[in-house]
């Protein structure tokens, strides 16, 4: 994702190794920055020295370590070779020591700078301030991240524009969109509630609001196409609200939109693996939901099942027509009974929707009862399978309180090979009672993909302290050091 | 003996941080410490160390009793308004101006365990991790509420010899009354950082700036006296376990220390300008508002007399503490009051301390004395019996507390107001045939009651109609007929025992539904337990309904059912 800020020192990796220095920066292919610690580059890592113990970064989780105090040590043979005759490796040449060091130079000289025009800007009263081709944008990520969802945000949009035949109104400004480097920023700037991970605000010019989830970029994506669907359903008519049902539904749907980096289209129809999961969930319980009740209820059930059903009606050519009929019509098709909400919008009740879903797909009651079983074995069809959808499903069956299911899930998505810490942290929480020794080494592999996350320093100190209890103290204090909000909280009862 | 540990650790909490139930453990004690007086236009605060001149005319605002961390709050005279350009609406402000202390002391305390045994010899450490705000903009993130902010300027300066942080933040996002700007000059001692922050609305900057500044400018250091308010366990906290266990003569006693220590820090730190008043079992504190106070007071005691004669039998000879109504001048002290640090008053409001209300602009029958009386209500039953205080159902809470509402004291007597909107609700639901029957109300569960048809609008309505069945039930009308006599008595006392019996079964059956070892019986043991709990609330209101009702027949219920219709039309 990131590539203008891959750069020769990375490259180099192991060759240049900077000693401790005051003004060393390690700037995360993520955008996370660690200054004013000692650093120092040793084989694979480049290690952070903190009161309370050494952290070790990898070095492919590294965009940039800049220090102007740098020695080079040549690793192979042919660079020993050629160290023996004066000569350097830089960008895949060979340089004398003087044109080295310069070339080197210069090269963290612009990575320095690069990485204090990012810091400047990681203040709200100091954001980048920018317009794409139909956005507003201010920002507080790194210049790159900022690109990548520009990029996304403009296919996005060109995607439903033509698809749903709907354009932006040019007397208005583009809309604003507010993307922030943490939750806690998003939080405090924007104002969202505990809660909330993203917001769309509807009147005006409109306002998107979201944070940058460096651990979860895929979440972050998700978050924003589906914000960014609810100001698409704005521009079908905009003084139309959309009811519960189908808008945030149609809202998950292109949620799980993935942009195709060499065409440069999205893609739609994928799955919601973190939804389907929870339908999943509740057909184990039996709760199952008929349309009739979601059409005419506003309920959380719009965001899961609502989203399964219209991914069942867009699988289908035919149906799909006859839907994007529907939810276009509803907004502004002849035959349709509105009323006037709050702010003066035009709105349909839940019994006109259902009278008028039927009436676009022809269905009478008994219509309905077999389109309903159709798509409740569609939905009981469809797998999981990937290492993300793996993650989410593990992490929803924790959260219903599947802990067997839940610790199943995790094993198969490390065993396919997941990269996710959170994997390895949701694992270790769960066997840490049973298999501590286990638990450790989750924590210790959640670190090594991670070391920035003091909530597995933190964790891991309470599962050691049993064993070691000056360990378990230092990892504790050391978990702090790395964040000293963390305000991890818990409570545990045991009774003989 | 059976032994146990149990080591609790908790949520986010800012000093003085602690539990719930020792929140208010490590609250300082004022009395220990003189109280802020203003003198020759200074506002001086001794304990803390520092004077100010606040800006001509604008009031002193009264701190909690438990605060740890303001020094001092002022609010402007006058209110700015702002129109939203998008929705058109009009929004009003009063400028705050509040000084902040940070104790350096305060700010590094993080954890302390303490240890208990219970009767049955169970062995308790709860371990208290202290939470302290870490500097202001911490403050700032867990204490704001007025929108989102950000930090558009932060320079350092001196003024006089003392060193300055100065910020300009701005409230753009979400905000309440309209985008506001705060300015925060925080004066560095080795001791304490006193920050002195003011809100204001965005369009006022220009205007208010100056004047602000030049009350910070006045800022200076005096010498203190008196303890600060440093956290430490003050040992004269006592706690809700102690109020509800053990034999009544030892509950009785511990309420009675807990009434006696809570009227005793309210009162003294009131500021100078603030008095006070007894009247029955109620302490009023009041602010320019005594002839109001007053009469609050005369009618808070008689509907205490009314709530233990109507109620009586609930929780009987348990003690009640008397509560404590603050009367704020008006509606925006009443609000600021309650704004600025967090602390142990979440909790102790939630256990019947104090209830927060001013003088209402539409007089006595107005919606604040409403307010007050569902306050009062809830405190009562809460320390009366807490489990049927939370386990009444939707229909009857919604009924009760509306009906409290109305109550207005004539001399020694109630009066009980109809609320003209649930009654045309009502009336107009039978007219159109649309009218749960009194057995269906009965039988809702919350989630029913809640979620049946019509949506909102249908939610409200049968809000209404709850309101206007308890109403019926605790009329003269009802105490006529012998199906409604003595009904509401006969219905608390059957949920008791039912509430009662439902806890035993839930303790055991908490035991027995947690053993699963494979995922089929996982996913087994899930959905007996989901069905459990749609049900448990529906089980617990059948069995109220059938120990209520087990002898009514179809005929007794028409009888019922026309003798309410009747009275309502």
């Amino acid at each position: 994702m990131r590539s203008f800020l891959r750069t020769v020192l990375v490259a180099v990796g192991t060759a240049v190794c900077a000693n401790s220095a005051a003004a060393d920066i390690l700037l995360l292919k993520d955008g996370r920055f660690v200054d004013g610690r000692e650093m120092k580059r040793v084989e694979g890592y480049v290690e952070i020295q903190y009161e309370n113990g050494v952290v070790r970064v990898r070095n492919d989780l590294i965009e940039t370590f800049a220090s102007d105090d740098f020695a080079y040590a040549p690793q192979t043979d042919e660079e020993k070779a050629k160290f023996a005759e004066g000569l350097y490796p830089f960008e895949g040449k060979w340089l004398k020591e003087s044109a080295w060091k310069k070339k080197i130079q210069r090269a963290v000289a612009e990575k320095r700078a690069e990485i204090e025009e990012a810091i400047a800007h990681s203040e709200w009263g100091n954001r980048y301030e920018e317009k794409s081709k139909n956005f507003q944008w201010h920002y507080t990520v790194p210049k790159d991240v900022g690109e990548y969802f520009k990029l996304r945000c403009e296919a996005y949009y060109n995607k439903l524009c033509k698809d749903w035949k709907v354009k932006r109104s040019r007397k208005k400004d583009p809309m604003g969109m507010n993307l922030y480097a943490s939750r806690r920023e998003f939080q405090r700037t924007s104002g969202a509630s505990g809660g909330a991970l993203a917001y769309f605000m509807f009147l005006g010019s409109y306002d998107l609001n979201l944070y940058y989830d460096r651990l979860d970029t895929e979440l972050t994506e998700m978050v924003l196409y589906h914000e960014l669907s609810h100001y698409m359903q704005k521009l079908i008519d905009e003084e139309f609200r959309m009811p519960h049902w189908p808008g945030e539904a149609i809202a998950e749907y292109y949620g799980a939109m993935k942009y195709d980096p060499k065409t440069k289209k999205m893609a739609t129809g994928l799955l919601q693996d973190g939804r389907l999961a929870e339908v999943h969930a509740d057909m184990k319980t039996g709760k199952m939901l008929s349309i009739r009740d979601m059409i005419l209820k506003d309920a959380y059930t719009d965001y899961t099942w609502g989203w399964s059903f219209v991914h069942f009606l867009n699988e289908d050519p035919k149906r799909a027509k006859l839907f994007k009929d529907f939810f276009i019509g509803l907004a502004k098709g002849k035959g349709v009974d509105r009323t006037r909400q709050g702010f003066n919008l035009k709105w349909v009740k839940g019994t006109e929707v259902l009278r008028y879903f039927m009436d676009v797909f022809s269905l009478d009651d008994e219509g309905l009862l077999e389109m309903e079983r159709e798509w409740h074995t569609f939905v009981e069809g469809l797998e999981t399978t990937s290492t993300t959808g793996l993650d989410k499903a593990a992490a929803k069956a924790l959260q219903n309180g599947y802990r067997i299911q839940a610790k199943r899930l995790l094993e198969e998505a490390i065993d396919a090979g997941s990269e996710n810490p959170q994997t390895f942290h949701r694992y270790a929480r769960l066997v840490r009672g049973k298999s501590p020794t286990d638990a450790v080494k989750n924590w210790e592999r959640a670190i090594d993909l991670d070391p920035l996350v003091a909530t597995y320093y933190w964790e891991m100190a309470k599962t050691k302290k049993k064993s070691d209890k000056a360990e378990g103290e230092r990892l504790e204090k050391l978990a702090l050091e790395l964040d000293p909000h963390l305000s991890v909280t818990w409570i545990e009862v045991t009774y003989d | 003996m059976r032994m146990a540990l149990a080591t609790l650790a908790y949520a986010i909490v800012s000093m003085p941080g602690l539990t719930a139930v020792h929140a208010a453990a490590s609250c300082p004690a004022p009395a220990a410490s003189p109280l802020p007086q203003e003198v020759g236009g200074f506002y001086e605060n001794k304990r803390f160390g520092f004077k100010f001149k606040a800006p001509r005319k604008w009031s002193n605002v009264a701190l909690k009793t438990d605060e740890a961390w303001l020094a001092g709050k002022y609010m402007s005279d006058k209110t700015y308004f702002h129109t939203d350009k998008d929705t058109l609406w009009t929004m009003e402000h009063t400028p705050e101006l509040m000084v902040i202390g940070f104790i350096d002391e305060n700010m590094k305390k993080r954890q302390e365990e303490l240890e208990e045994e219970d009767s049955d010899g169970v062995k308790k450490t709860t371990r208290i991790i202290y939470n302290p705000y870490k500097n202001y903009e911490d403050f700032l993130e867990r204490t704001y509420t007025g929108g989102g902010w950000f930090i558009d300027d932060k320079k350092t300066a001196k003024v006089g010899k003392l060193e300055v942080t100065k910020y300009q933040i701005k409230v753009e996002k979400l905000s309440r009354s309209g985008p506001k700007r705060i300015i925060t000059w925080i004066y560095h001692t080795d001791e304490i950082d006193y920050a002195m922050q003011t809100e204001i609305l965005e369009d006022e900057h220009k205007k208010l700036s100056r004047i602000i500044e030049r009350s910070y400018k006045s800022f200076k250091l005096i010498d203190r006296e008196g303890k600060l308010p440093t956290s430490g366990k003050t040992h004269d906290f006592i706690t809700i376990t102690e109020m509800t266990e053990g034999t009544p003569k030892e509950r009785r006693t511990k309420r009675m220390e807990s009434q006696e220590l809570l009227q005793r820090r309210a009162i003294e730190a009131l500021p100078g300008d603030w008095g006070h008043e007894r009247s029955g079992d109620v302490l009023l504190l009041h602010h320019d508002q005594e002839k109001w106070a007053k009469r609050l007071g005369a009618h808070t005691a008689v509907f205490m007399k009314w709530m233990e004669k109507t109620f009586g039998y609930i929780g009987k000879g348990e003690f009640v503490r008397a509560p404590i109504i603050r009367v704020c001048n008006d509606r925006e002290e009443e609000n600021s009051f309650g704004r600025g640090a967090r602390s142990g008053s979440s909790w102790w409001f939630s256990a019947g301390g104090e209830i927060l209300t001013h003088k209402d602009d539409e007089g006595f029958i107005g919606f604040e004395v409403g307010w007050v009386n569902r306050r009062l209500f809830g405190h009562w039953m809460q320390e009366r019996d807490r489990d049927l205080a939370f386990a009444i159902p939707q229909w009857l809470s919604t009924g009760l507390y509306d009906y409290v509402a109305g109550a207005r004291a004539k001399g020694n007597k109630l009066n009980f107001r109809v609320d003209d909107w649930d009654r045309d609700e009502a009336r107009l639901a039978i007219a159109q045939g649309k009218a749960a029957s009194p057995r269906e109300l009965i039988k809702a569960t919350r989630s029913e009651f809640r979620n049946s048809t019509g949506g909102f609008q249908g939610y409200w309505n049968r809000s209404a109609q709850a309101s206007m069945l308890v109403r019926y039930l605790m009329s003269k009308e009802a105490n006529r007929s012998k199906f409604s006599k003595g009904l509401l008595e006969t219905y608390m006392v059957n949920l008791k025992a039912a509430v009662d019996e439902a806890k035993k079964k839930d303790n055991e059956n908490f035991k027995a539904n947690n053993n699963a070892e494979t995922e089929e019986e996982e996913a087994e043991q899930a959905k007996a337990r989901a069905e459990r709990w749609r049900k448990k609330e529906k089980e617990l209101m059948d069995d109220v309904f059938f120990r209520t009702f087990r002898d009514w027949s179809d005929k007794d219920w028409d009888a019922f059912e026309k003798g309410y219709f009747d009275w309502i039309s």
